[in-house]
């Protein structure tokens, strides 16, 4: 034997020794096997399938391919049922031996006329929809076919009328452009701008899920100025202002003209000065900061009866100091008052 | 007209024709048998036994024959029939071997050496020996390739491996076979 070209060269680089090797052949074969072998094989394959000389393809019954496949049927129903008994007898005994026996009792002539009645009652129904609905539901059937919806007079009548009219509106408008510029009818039709490919079947996603990502976060609340309060704040500043110009003015009577000294002219000048430059909350704060030695001194300088009134009726009497607090004796009190008769 | 010198196509519309079907059944064993029957003994070693199989190969044949699409040449196909039936049944050799008691080890190096015409001094006979200590898939490689001189193409559908894994396992072998002639 020699090898192809091909085959020996790799057996060559890969095995000289292999390659130099004769291909003897070392087993022993019965002679005349391979004559024989294909008639054996014959003969296995006949047996394997059941073919003899001697099959009878003659002995079959007359009908019986006929009635095979009732045959059939018929054995696999018994077989069924004999599959259930057994299967009963499996699971206990004592239902086995209950007669199959029906309770339920059917009236005469039942199954016969079944139907017959259906068939009836369907072409009853069939015959009118009031036959119908009146098997649905009474109900239904009581209630009056009216429209709630309110129409106008004659909108029926001049639907199709209107349509035509706005239908012939549309091509009316195609033809006056036309009419009037050639040119213009055809750049109508040409869109100059331009879409992304693919955008309209994305941006519904997108929002979507720009949205999501918006959501959890608390949209910022911009409050917006509300006309009426700022009419609100003008009246109440004017009606503050009247009252107090109109408390200005009741309270601001000519200076008395005590000789004060210099010094003390010219710092309660200042004072006032400072005073008029405060606001409310400061004034508070100094005033709050004076001691009684100061008010008793100012009063002394600077009171008049108006300004007791004032006081006195501003003033609860149970707010003021006891008399032992507030004067030394009843002597200081009497001179005061003189005091205060003698200036004015 | 000599059946031996038909073309498979011939053989198998013979076969597929309902009143030659022996005869060409008969026609593809004529032209396959000694071919199919040295790869299956060079398996089984015995020919007994090499002789079920080849039956038993053949008696498939004949059930499959008809569905045969002929996607691949015939031969190609009737190998790989050989080659799974042969296989298959040293597998069942081996199992019938590790149950039955009696046998002690019935491998199929001992049954080379059992064989009447024997030598061990004979290089051929050391071939056969080498030969029985590759796997047997890597066996069938080697005698494909070695003594059938099967290209790769082919016996990737006969075995339904890779070229590339059937280069490999035959050059595996062969050195596996030089080192055991080397140093027996």
């Amino acid at each position: 034997m020699k090898f192809q070209n091909a085959i020996l060269i790799e057996l060559q680089s890969l095995s000289p020794l292999l390659a130099d090797l004769e291909k003897i052949t070392v087993f022993f074969v019965p002679e005349g096997y391979f004559e024989n072998l294909s008639n054996s094989i014959l003969i296995c394959v006949k047996e394997d399938i059941g073919i003899t000389n001697n099959s009878k393809l003659d002995d079959v019954p007359e009908g019986y391919l006929e009635n095979l496949p009732a045959t059939i049927l018929n054995k696999i129903k018994a077989q069924q049922k004999n599959a259930v008994v057994n299967n009963l007898e499996e699971l206990s005994e004592s239902l086995r031996n209950i007669k199959q026996k029906e309770l339920f009792e059917v009236p005469t002539g039942y199954f016969e006329n079944l139907a017959v009645t259906i068939l009836n009652k369907l072409k009853v129904a069939e015959k009118s929809s009031d036959t119908e609905e009146s098997i649905l539901s009474e109900s239904i059937q009581s209630l009056d076919q009216e429209t709630f919806f309110d129409i106008p007079a004659g909108y029926f009548e001049n639907l199709s009328v209107s349509i035509l009219d706005k239908i012939k509106a549309v091509a009316s408008s195609k033809e006056e452009i036309k009419k009037l510029s050639p040119l213009m009818e055809s750049l109508q039709q040409v869109n100059v701008f331009e879409v992304l490919e693919g955008y309209f079947s994305t941006v519904q996603d997108n929002i979507i899920n720009t949205a999501k990502t918006t959501t959890g976060t608390t949209a910022k609340v911009v409050i917006m100025p509300n006309p009426r309060s700022f009419f609100k704040y003008v009246a109440a500043a004017v009606i503050t202002g009247a009252m107090v110009l109109s408390v200005y003015k009741y309270t601001n009577k000519p200076a008395i003209n005590i000789p004060v000294p210099a010094l003390s002219f010219a710092k309660l000048d200042s004072s006032i000065e400072k005073g008029k430059a405060m606001n409310e909350d400061q004034f508070n704060e100094a005033l709050n900061s004076l001691t009684k030695e100061d008010i008793t001194s100012y009063l002394e300088k600077n009171g008049s009866d108006e300004d007791i009134s004032l006081l006195t009726n501003n003033v609860e009497v149970n707010d003021l100091p006891s008399k032992d607090d507030y004067l030394l004796d009843e002597k200081t009190l009497e001179n005061y008052l003189d005091k205060i008769k003698f200036q004015n | 007209m000599n059946q031996q010198h038909l073309d498979d196509t011939e053989l198998l519309l013979q076969f597929k024709d309902s009143s030659t079907k022996e005869k060409g059944f008969t026609g593809i064993i004529k032209k396959y048998q000694e071919k199919l029957y040295w790869h299956i003994r060079r398996i089984v070693i015995d020919h007994e036994d090499a002789n079920d199989v080849l039956q038993n190969m053949f008696i498939k044949v004949w059930n499959a024959l008809d569905n045969f699409r002929e996607d691949s040449q015939l031969y190609t196909w009737l190998y790989r029939i050989a080659t799974n039936e042969s296989l298959t049944y040293i597998e069942q050799q081996k199992k019938r071997a590790s149950v039955s008691l009696s046998d002690v080890e019935n491998g199929l190096s001992n049954k080379l050496r059992a064989d009447i015409n024997y030598d061990s001094n004979k290089i051929e006979w050391k071939l056969q020996l080498a030969m029985q200590q590759l796997p047997e898939k890597q066996r069938v490689v080697f005698n494909l390739r070695y003594y059938d001189e099967m290209p790769y193409q082919e016996m990737s559908i006969v075995l339904e491996t890779s070229e590339g894994a059937l280069k490999a396992s035959y050059h595996h072998a062969v050195k596996k076979i030089e080192d055991y002639i080397l140093n027996h």
